[in-house]
């Protein structure tokens, strides 16, 4: 079932137009990976389904009706996770961050307190719960962070690369929770610079290049059609393409 | 606007006064030692130079009318540094509500931090100035009302310069250029009659200058009405500049930040 539909958007910063005709469906509880290198498009687009920006022309659908019918209702559907925590908020421990995210999406107490125990134990974050944010790991933040995007249960989860500046072994831990989001059904979409983890997490990619959607599928197919073994090899003869003028 | 977007608008400003908790103590400390450095030259060190007596508790006035002045210098470099930066900010952006309920959140939480900083003033100056300071002679219903108007002023003015920096080096070329000499010909160290008296024409452009009327405003209502701008004029003024501010600063941070 298609929950989220993007349809024709096109985005300009005054001449500039950075993403041109981009059109994409997003799926229950499926990964999209929107890949590309820096500039293509990527965080603009994702931040308009965040509904954060407006696109220049276009729209986007939630469950068959445009967003900017009821913006402020669309929001409580979908869940944010940014590169970074404000700093501002680091004095606060993971439980209190956690209660004041339910509290932003007018969560009961009852239910707040529900979902304040269900994060905590997907997530891991049991023995940190009490901690000031600031006294943590790069690795536990971004965990937190992930479980703040989901307190209020969200239909679809816009991660803005989630695991940059991360050591390779919490990446992989990272993976295994943006894995369970999506198995509770949650469809999320995954800006990210990692080939490796586009590969092992997006069910679909959409690579986009100078604002244009170059590929949507399945990753394998991509990867097949280019007769290359892995994402990162695929992308790199892409770009080697552009450089020799195909693109 | 919903009664839900109004629940998430005061939920966030809880947030923001709760955070505040860990770093009021610092701000009460910084703002002590300025407040005791400046009366007491004001008080005991300028009457060497002819200044009158009392030039300590009309020194202390100009500087709780600034304190909102004062805390504008971090509320800018925090936003612009967000706003150059990975944008945490735009996890509220995501929020249910409103744009003009997010932009009026930035705004009331940095008037809310400020005017509690602003409430160490008073003890200090008493301590300071002893009988120079008769609590019995405040206006307190204006002075309330001119303080939390002044401390709204300075904090959508903090939003609105934000958006106009594109760079964390300029702050400094902003604050010397336009805001400290915005502050310091708002009559901080002299009063409106006096610039009057000396620079009338300058004077009568200083009138377009809202920090005159937060500075003048809080004088009436601490010393006494005579020998400064009517205090209904003044609250009327600040209150009218804090609403354009506000507006100006919903239209100019949605322009920079390109928001729904």
């Amino acid at each position: 079932m298609k929950l989220l539909e993007v349809v024709d958007i096109s985005k300009s910063y005054g001449k500039r137009e950075v993403l041109h005709k981009v059109s994409l469906d997003i799926r229950a509880g499926e990964v999209v990976g929107l890949l590309g290198v820096n500039g293509a498009g990527k965080t603009t687009l994702s931040s308009i389904i965040a509904a954060v920006h407006h696109p220049t022309t276009g729209d986007v659908r939630y469950r068959g009706v445009s967003l900017y019918d009821n913006v402020i209702k669309y929001r409580t559907h979908i869940g944010y996770c940014p590169q970074k925590i404000s700093d501002g908020v680091g004095f606060l421990s993971i439980y209190e961050q956690l209660w004041f995210a339910g509290q932003f999406f007018n969560l009961s107490s009852d239910t707040l307190q529900e979902r304040i125990d269900a994060v905590v134990s997907s997530f891991s974050l049991k023995d940190v719960l009490h901690r000031p944010l600031n006294e943590l790991s790069g690795g536990y933040r971004q965990r937190f962070a992930l479980a703040r995007s989901v307190i209020h249960k969200p239909d679809i989860v816009i991660l803005d690369e989630p695991t940059v500046a991360l050591d390779a072994h919490v990446r992989r831990q990272l993976w295994d929770y943006i894995c369970m989001m999506r198995a509770e059904g949650v469809a999320i979409v995954l800006t990210t610079h990692y080939l490796d983890e586009a590969e092992f997490l997006s069910d679909r990619i959409c690579i986009l290049h100078h604002g244009t959607v170059q590929f949507i599928g399945d990753p394998q197919e991509w990867i097949q059609s280019v007769a290359k073994e892995s994402l990162e090899e695929a992308f790199l003869h892409m770009l080697s393409i552009e450089r020799k003028g195909g693109i | 606007m919903k009664l839900s977007e109004l629940r998430v608008f005061a939920m966030l400003l809880y947030h923001d006064v709760y955070i505040f908790r860990h770093v009021v103590l610092g701000r009460f400390i910084n703002i002590c030692v300025w407040a005791t450095v400046n009366t007491v030259i004001a008080n005991y060190v300028f009457p060497e130079l002819g200044m009158p007596r009392q030039f300590g508790v009309f020194f202390l006035a100009g500087l709780f009318a600034s304190i909102g002045f004062f805390e504008l210098y971090g509320k800018v470099a925090e936003l612009v540094r967000d706003m150059t930066g990975d944008r945490p900010l735009l996890y509220y952006a995501t929020l249910p509500l409103s744009l003009p309920l997010f932009v009026l959140r930035l705004v009331m939480s940095g008037a809310l931090t400020s005017t509690i900083v602003g409430l160490v003033i008073l003890p200090v100056g008493k301590l300071l100035l002893g009988n120079g300071l008769d609590l019995s002679a405040i206006r307190w219903g204006y002075l309330s009302c001119m303080i939390v108007l002044a401390n709204i002023l300075y904090a959508a003015a903090a939003v609105l310069i934000a958006t106009f920096i594109h760079r964390l080096e300029n702050i400094n070329n902003v604050w010397i250029r336009v805001a400290y000499p915005v502050w310091f010909m708002g009559c901080y160290q002299f009063s409106y009659q006096a610039l009057k008296n000396a620079l009338p024409n300058v004077a009568f452009i200083n009138l377009l200058n809202p920090a005159v009327y937060v500075v003048e405003g809080v004088r009436a209502a601490l010393i006494g009405q005579e020998g400064f701008l009517p205090i209904e004029l003044c609250c009327g003024v600040v209150a009218s500049a804090a609403v354009i501010f506000i507006v100006a600063s919903i239209i100019s941070l949605r322009a920079r930040l390109d928001l729904v």
